[in-house]
């Protein structure tokens, strides 16, 4: 390759092109001229030689005015383009430049200074332009790539919603089938061991009694399973309200004496009357209190005491609930483990192999989950007692925890949005579908506090965006409750995002914002 | 009069005690609340699909209706809902009893107008004095023979000896 700039002349008038080939020639670059008298013969030599300019003639005998650009441009998308004239015709300037040449020079005017830099000049140009150009391609095709990408995506997301929602359905199956059966042998033990179908004396009475109550055993290990598959999904499935701590006991108590009497255990069930009011899902903090007291039962031995006792600390915003025994307690090593189980933090279907069974694990779940702590004392020979708290219905307190509980994962959950829900006032009942509709919609680290009978605010670990993402969610999801529900569509509400925080900032200072938030709400309210 | 219980029945006699529509897709289950109110003066009609309970209650005119929630042919919600609206059957008080778990579910329940919602499996003494808050539950003098026990049929009474 020659190290100068490859010319293609074409000028059909002799005399001219001596004249351009002289001027170039006084000049400090180096020219390679080829010489073509038509357009055609110039056509030729492009095919078949490379050049980096080509000076063109506007009246050739085989094309007129701008038609050789044109070709020239058709056939050859690098190569730069000089149209040399007589005319001095600004329009056709223009014209030449947008059918792509790079200049555009009066022959007459041409010095040999002006017509090598009007060269030069234009193969810059047209580097420029040839890779701007490439540039813009690869935009293209990037982008087509990242469309196809997200079309993937978005495909890969339904079929992953698809899996899930099979997975849960399955889960809930699954219980259910296992339910049905436990059901009609409770029923029959049951009815067999009440004497109803001939008498039964104490030993048989006895006998019926145990497997009634591992029959039980067997349904809990049926509840433990969806509370486990509803936790791995990192769903609320819990709904958190304002309720009382009797009505936990109360349904939880009967069962759990049967249980103990069989085992000849003394269970003392010590709750004062006129606890304050709690914030909870009273169905799970039951599941934490089953669990406990059939882990005291289970390792405590035959005839010993199990305790349960719950009182209210004010000053700490909580309830505590204990479950105590008088068994042969745990030695710290044994704590040690449980500790350790704890702050793996996660249960999982395959631990319940190893013979721990999941009952303790899925408990501190459940008590982080209602924003309370789970503390263990124990000692060799002398027993064991598992406390945890429930946080009082205060608005303060409950914000407080769910901070805390931010700020631990704050790597993973570097936001949280308030959104604030208001309906217009409608029964006390149906204003309660709201407050489940919207509990429904959260995941494992989301908040929702009723202020008024009307008025909620939905604490959200997500940012600005995800938020938005979150109120669209819960508008479908609520139109298409609207088509299917029993009862009739859920009331009117209104949803409106009222500030997003970075899960960084210091505990205290989320939460005066969030009040000062919250304060300026209720007083925008009428 | 005591000795109703142990009386040859005739349909005017079994129309004295209350009675009951007990709706479930699992027969045994139908069965084993049909055995437990042997005992005591009611009559237990069975039905084995949602359908199937609606079309009971409508033709029998019973005094409560027990069913589950999760049956094929018509959910329990439906048979709630669907006995609710029907003015002939709005005053039925209807008992739900379920393995189903879900937070809500009690009070959806109570909203679509149920009476009371049990949890599978059910102690039978929760059941009792559940549906002796609907129905005067009175033990019978002499309980009906469970040899007698048909399940298609239901309780058929042994005229005395």
């Amino acid at each position: 390759m020659h190290g100068g700039v490859r010319v293609l002349l074409i000028e059909d008038d002799s005399g001219h092109s001596l004249l351009v080939q002289r001027a170039l020639c006084k000049t400090s670059s180096e020219f390679h001229v080829s010489w073509a008298r038509t357009l055609a013969e110039a056509m030729e030599l492009l095919r078949s030689d490379p050049f980096d300019v080509v000076l063109a003639d506007l009246s050739l005998p085989d094309a007129s005015d701008l038609e050789g650009v044109k070709q020239i441009r058709k056939l050859n998308a690098e190569v730069a383009i000089v149209v040399l004239t007589m005319l001095e015709n600004p329009q056709i300037e223009q014209a030449a430049l947008d059918c792509g040449a790079q200049d555009y020079l009066s022959k007459d005017l041409a010095s040999p200074a002006i017509l090598e830099r009007s060269i030069h000049h234009a193969i810059q140009r047209q580097e420029n332009e040839v890779s701007i150009k490439e540039l813009v391609h690869s935009l293209h095709v990037s982008q087509a790539e990242l469309k196809k990408q997200k079309q993937l995506l978005k495909r890969k997301n339904r079929r992953l919603r698809h899996l899930y929602r099979t997975a849960q359905r399955f889960v809930d199956n699954v219980s259910h089938e296992f339910r049905t059966p436990l059901t009609v042998i409770k029923d029959y033990v049951s009815l067999v061991q009440e004497g109803m179908f001939g008498p039964v004396n104490d030993e048989q009475h006895r006998l019926l009694e145990i497997a009634s109550v591992r029959v039980d055993d067997l349904n809990n290990m049926v509840d433990d399973m969806l509370d486990v598959s509803k936790l791995e999904a990192g769903l609320l499935g819990a709904w958190r309200r304002i309720c009382q701590f009797s009505e936990v006991t109360e349904f939880v108590a009967p069962s759990l004496k049967q249980k103990a009497a069989v085992r000849n255990i003394d269970l003392t069930i010590d709750v004062p009357d006129g606890l304050p009011n709690i914030y909870c899902d009273p169905e799970k903090i039951g599941r934490v209190i089953i669990n406990l007291v059939v882990n005291a039962i289970k390792f405590s031995g035959d005839n010993s005491r199990v305790t349960l006792s719950a009182r209210a600390d004010c000053e700490a915003g909580e309830i505590v609930v204990s479950v105590s025994d008088n068994g042969p307690g745990m030695s710290p090593e044994d704590l040690d483990l449980i500790f350790k189980r704890f702050r793996r933090g996660s249960v999982s279907i395959q631990q319940s192999t190893k013979g721990f069974g999941l009952g303790l694990n899925i408990a501190h779940e459940l008590t982080l989950l209602n924003f309370g702590r789970m503390h263990v004392d124990s000692e060799l020979g002398r027993g064991s007692t598992f406390s945890f708290s429930i946080p009082l219905a205060d608005s303060e307190v409950v914000l407080q925890r769910f901070a805390e509980q931010l700020r631990q994962k704050k790597k993973s959950l570097p936001a949280v949005t308030l959104v604030a829900v208001h309906s217009a006032p409608v029964g006390h009942e149906r204003a309660d579908d709201i407050d489940f509709f919207l509990s429904s919609m959260l995941r494992h680290n989301d908040l929702l506090w009723r202020e008024t009978t009307h008025d909620w605010v939905i604490a959200l670990a997500a940012g600005e965006s995800e938020a938005v993402r979150f109120l669209d969610r819960m508008k479908q999801e609520q139109r298409q409750l609207e088509r299917n529900r029993l009862g009739g569509p859920l009331p009117h509400f209104n949803t409106r995002a009222m500030g997003t925080w970075p899960t960084a900032h210091e505990e205290q200072e989320l939460l005066a914002q969030w009040r000062n938030c919250l304060t300026s709400e209720t007083a925008a309210c009428p | 009069m005591s000795q109703t219980s142990t009386a040859p029945a005739t349909p005017g006699e079994q129309k004295r005690y209350p009675t009951i529509v007990c709706i479930d897709d699992d027969p045994h289950i139908t069965q084993a609340i049909g055995l437990l109110l042997t005992h005591y003066e009611v009559n237990v009609v069975s039905a084995y699909s949602g359908e199937h309970g609606i079309w009971e209650t409508l033709s029998q005119d019973p005094d409560l209706v027990i069913t589950d929630l999760r049956m094929p042919q018509g959910s329990g919600e439906l048979v709630v809902e669907c006995l609710k609206t029907v003015p002939k059957t709005g005053g039925v008080p209807v008992i739900v009893l379920t393995g189903r778990r879900e937070p809500h579910l009690k009070r959806m329940l109570k909203r679509l107008g149920a009476a009371g919602h049990l949890q599978k499996p059910v102690n039978i003494h929760d059941l009792l004095e559940e549906i002796g808050k609907h129905i005067e539950l009175r033990k019978r003098d002499t309980p009906t023979d469970s040899e007698s026990y048909d399940a298609t049929a239901g309780w058929q009474r042994i005229p005395p000896a």
